[in-house]
Order: C-alpha cells, then structure tokens, then sequence
C-alpha cells in the first residue's frame, strides 16, 4: 500500500478552492471558471463535443483576454481552468496563466498532451501553472483511434511524467464509451505508475463529433455493469493513492453515491447541475455560458465585448437557468424520481444534448437500477444528425425495452408527480440557495429526504438505524484515536 | 460539495475523507512499522521466554 500519496494524507484544515462554501452559493460566486481559450487543435477526436481544430474566427485579443481574468477575479473566482482545442496552441497563454496566478487564482490546464514539449512546461511552471490533466480514453490503440492521432497516448504519458517531475499536481480525465470499460484497470495501473494522484471519470456526452460516431456512446443500460467496476476501482484506487474523482455525468443516488461523490465524506452528495450558479464556462470568442459543455445555441448568455462579465451573469436569463428552474420542467422518468428535486436530472448538458430538452436523463444508476427491477431497460437511436458547428446537439429517441428473460417481472409502478418531494429554496440576499441536504438511511445506506421516519428503500426505522450506526460510529473513532495516540508515540520514541 | 464540470481538469487538491479513509492510512502506517521495526508484541513474548530461561538457569 502506498501511503505517501496525498489522497491518503490530508491535512484537516485544507479545503480544496474548488469546493464550494454556503456563501458562494448564496451569493452566486463564479468559483470555478473553465475558459476554452482557443478552439485551434492538434488532435482529431472523434467526440470532441466542441468539433475543435481551427481557431475560431475572432477569439479574444490578449488585452482582451487579460481583462477577463481581471473581471472574474473581481467576482471571487478562486480556480481557472484552461482548455482548448489546445490551450498551449494560442501564442498568449502563458501571459494568461501569469495573470490568474497574479490573482491568486488555481490555475491548471486540461490538454491532449500532443506537442507538449519541455519547453512549453518550463515556461507555464515559471508562470506559476499549478496543474496539469491529461486525457486518456484507454490504453493506445483505443486511445489513439479516438484521438484520431497515432503515438497520442505515448505523448500523453509523456506530458504526465514530466509535469510530475516539475512538481505540478497530475491528473488524468477519461471518457467512457462502451469499448472503455475494459481498458479502465489496466489504464489505472499505468496512470499510477506516470504520476497521477487524480483520475476524472465522465461519460461521453451526445455532442458535435460524438454525434458524428454515436458508437462511442455507452448506452443506459450498460451502467449496471459499469457502475460497480468504477465503483472497485475507486477503492483500490484509494488504497494506491489515486483518487478517482466522478465528473457531473456519473450518477445519481445509487449505491456508490455516498462512497464517491464526497470522497468518503457522506455529507456531499449530488445537489444537481451548478451551471451558472458557481459556475462559467467562456468560449475563446468571449462567448459566456453557465457550463463550458452547454449547448452555445440554447446557452449562450452573452459576451464580453458587449457586456461585462458581472452583467452576463447577474442579470441574464440563459446563465440563471439553474438558479430559478423547479421539478416542473422535469419529465419522464425524472418527474416522478424520489430524487427529483435534490437531482434535477443529473448533468444538464448530458440530457439536454441527447434529448434535445434538459429534465430527464436515463443515464443514472438509481434509474437503470430500478428499472431492471422490473425488467426494463433503456437505450438511445440517433434520429438527426448535429449541425456542424461547435457544441452542435442533435436528437436521439429513447427507447424503453424489457431485459431479455425478464419478461415476467412486476411491472414499474405509476408514480404521482404531486407526491414528490419539494425542498423549500429561500433565496438569499446574494440571489442564490441552499442546496437541498439529504441524510444516509444507514438500514440500506442509501440517501433519503430529512423528514423520512421509515426508509422508502429499505423500510426501516430510520431512528433506530442511525442509534446503531452512532454507536458504531463511536465505537470506530475512539479506534482510529486510539490508533493515532500509539502511532505517535511510536514515531516519537524512533526519533529520539 | 465540488461541481465537477466536464471539460476541466480534476479536482486535485481533493482528498479521500471518512472514516474508512482514516482506518486504511492509520492500517498502512502500522503495517510500515510492523516492517520497520518488526512486532512488539512478539518481541515482547520473546524477552519474557527468554527472561524466564535465564532466571531459570541461575544458580
């Protein structure tokens, strides 16, 4: 077991920026802005959902771009994510860099890693780049057909162990689609061995070039068995100080929610999509939008060369979605969830890009779970093909199917939408909420509204459950202190 | 709770919390001493036999 690995030694007291604290939500604190600075791209993959590869026609000048650091930072934003196309590819980036740090913001960026030499490191390092994810979508053959560049997984490798080497924090994202999952161990194995400490998961989303090879997209149903392999390469991945971090579109409430979502710590959990409300996304022509992955036809909220940053997002209808959206606009399956209102539907740009309308997302473990108790499943045609434009939508059918052999199970009952759960919202001063806070049923672990006296999932008493879990709760600190005071007292004794 | 949009780079300050997180660091760093500086509990069961052997062996 490796136990120099950060993940396994925290430090109490620190707080990752990116987190968000109940002010930033009531006061609608852009905490995490991810800028795609140019469109321009050496890479060809065939999901980028923002078809990059040329810049586009009238990105941001420098002095342009500098004065957008200096709006977001008069804002609060406290992390900066840069990404492309390839965000090394614009002449300026470095100066864009130093200007984030000069405000003391987090800065990392997310790349393809082709072309990323030791020169462009040493400089982003001597202007203060913090961080450095790299995406990797499967071992090199898979990798390099998705990226559409042979020897990219080679150099992806590469960028990891040299950033590790110049000290910045090393991460991998990884896209699912239905050829990933098989790669997924083995592609542990290697990132641990470049460096990596963080591995991001997400699904890839029925956008632009994913349209385009609709055979990348996983279906639904395939979460039943996705979920538990993600759900034991987190553990091992803990144990061998890589933590897997499971992006917006991995969810929701199933049996790895309290395990993941937090980190280990069961008070976070799912409190549906952030767009726009702690979040912006920025097109590299100064496009502004509540997340860097929604759709520019439905979700552009303005830009920067007609308004400033703090009017786009204070004051426009496309980036305070999230903020004023109810169950209401909820549908199918996700209107009548138990869920609904703590969910929201999961990841919006998910939904909405495959089903043309956010509110209902079949890709959720509690859903695909459910279903299958009553021998359905779910899977998605593409029935259009999506513009050519970046972050173009189509339109995919879903289709609800009996599993084969499961003909005979009970059928899914009717559920009334007016029985659904509402967590009242006070909105604060700032314009923001409090997101809704659910608590652990420790009868079957699995999240449930405050007010629940029996479990809707499990049936038990849900007071009689938590007693039993406080005591062994207690029962489990008092060890770990136990096991802190002996250790100390070890160490102590070494060194003297 | 960290909101984790899909186009950025993870979120590396992030760390493992909980309890079970708690029990398997404190468990690994057991084991590295247990390597290090072997088991005290054997060791200690050693010195007894052979405190017991010399005491039995005098004069």
């Amino acid at each position: 077991m490796d136990t120099s690995a950060s993940a396994l030694s925290p430090a109490p007291q620190e707080v990752p920026v990116r987190f968000r604290r109940m002010e930033d939500h009531h006061n609608l604190v852009p905490v995490h802005v991810v800028w795609e600075i140019t469109l321009a791209c050496n890479l060809k993959c065939q999901h980028c959902g923002s078809r990059a590869g040329r810049p586009r026609a009238d990105e941001l000048t420098t002095a342009e771009a500098l004065d957008l650091v200096d709006q977001l930072a008069a804002l609060g934003t406290r992390e900066m994510t840069l990404i492309g196309g390839e965000a090394y590819l614009r002449r300026d980036w470095i100066d864009i860099v130093r200007r984030c740090r000069d405000h003391g913001m987090r800065t990392a960026i997310q790349t393809g890693a082709r072309n990323l030499t030791d020169a462009r490191l040493d400089q982003a390092v001597a202007a203060g780049l913090q961080g450095l994810g790299v995406s990797i979508d499967g071992l090199p053959d898979l990798h390099d057909r998705v990226r559409g560049v042979p020897g990219s997984y080679d150099q992806a490798i590469s960028a990891l162990r040299r950033a590790k080497v110049l000290g910045l924090d090393v991460s991998v994202n990884t896209q699912i689609g239905p050829e990933t999952p098989a790669h997924l161990p083995d592609l542990m194995d290697r990132i641990i061995e470049a460096g990596a400490t963080h591995w991001q998961i997400q699904l890839t989303v029925a956008m632009g070039n994913a349209v385009d090879n609709p055979d990348l997209l996983l279906q639904p149903y395939q979460l039943i068995d996705v979920m538990p392999l993600l759900a034991r390469l987190y553990q091992e991945g803990v144990e061998r100080g890589l933590l897997m971090i499971v992006g917006n579109n991995i969810g929701y409430f199933g049996p790895y929610e309290r395990m993941w979502r937090g980190y280990g710590d069961e008070s976070m959990h799912w409190t549906g999509c952030a767009a726009g409300q702690t979040t912006i996304g920025i097109e590299a022509d100064g496009t502004i939008k509540g997340c860097p992955s929604l759709a520019t036809s439905l979700y552009s909220a303005g830009h920067v060369r007609d308004m400033t940053v703090e009017d786009i997002w204070r004051h426009t209808e496309r980036i305070s979605f999230g903020r004023l959206r109810s169950v209401e606009e909820m549908w199918g399956y996700c209107r009548t969830c138990y869920y609904a209102d703590a969910c929201r539907a999961g990841c919006t740009w998910t939904s909405e890009s495959l089903l043309g309308r956010r509110g209902n997302n079949p890709y959720c473990h509690h859903r695909v779970l459910d279903l299958a108790k009553h021998g359905l499943r779910e899977r998605v045609v593409k029935v259009k093909e999506a513009p050519p434009e970046s972050f173009a939508i189509s339109e995919f059918a879903l289709i609800t199917e009996a599993i084969p052999g499961m003909e005979d199970a009970p059928p899914l009952p009717a559920r009334d939408p007016e029985h659904v759960h509402i967590h009242p919202r006070e909105r604060a001063a700032g314009g923001g909420t409090t997101p809704p806070r659910l608590e652990v049923c420790r009868g079957c672990d699995q999240y449930i509204w405050p007010h629940e006296e029996t479990c809707p999932h499990c049936g038990s008493d849900v007071a009689a459950e938590a007693a039993r879990h406080a005591e062994d709760t207690a029962r489990r600190r008092a060890l770990i202190e136990q096991a802190k005071r002996f250790l100390a007292g070890l160490q102590t004794a070494g060194m003297e | 709770m960290s909101h984790i949009p899909l186009y950025a780079v993870a979120a590396t300050q992030a760390i493992a919390k909980g309890d079970l997180a708690h029990l398997k660091s404190l468990h690994a760093e057991a084991e590295k001493h247990l390597q290090e500086y072997g088991d005290v509990a054997t060791v200690l069961q050693l010195l007894k036999v052979e405190i017991a052997k010399a005491e039995a062996a005098k004069p």
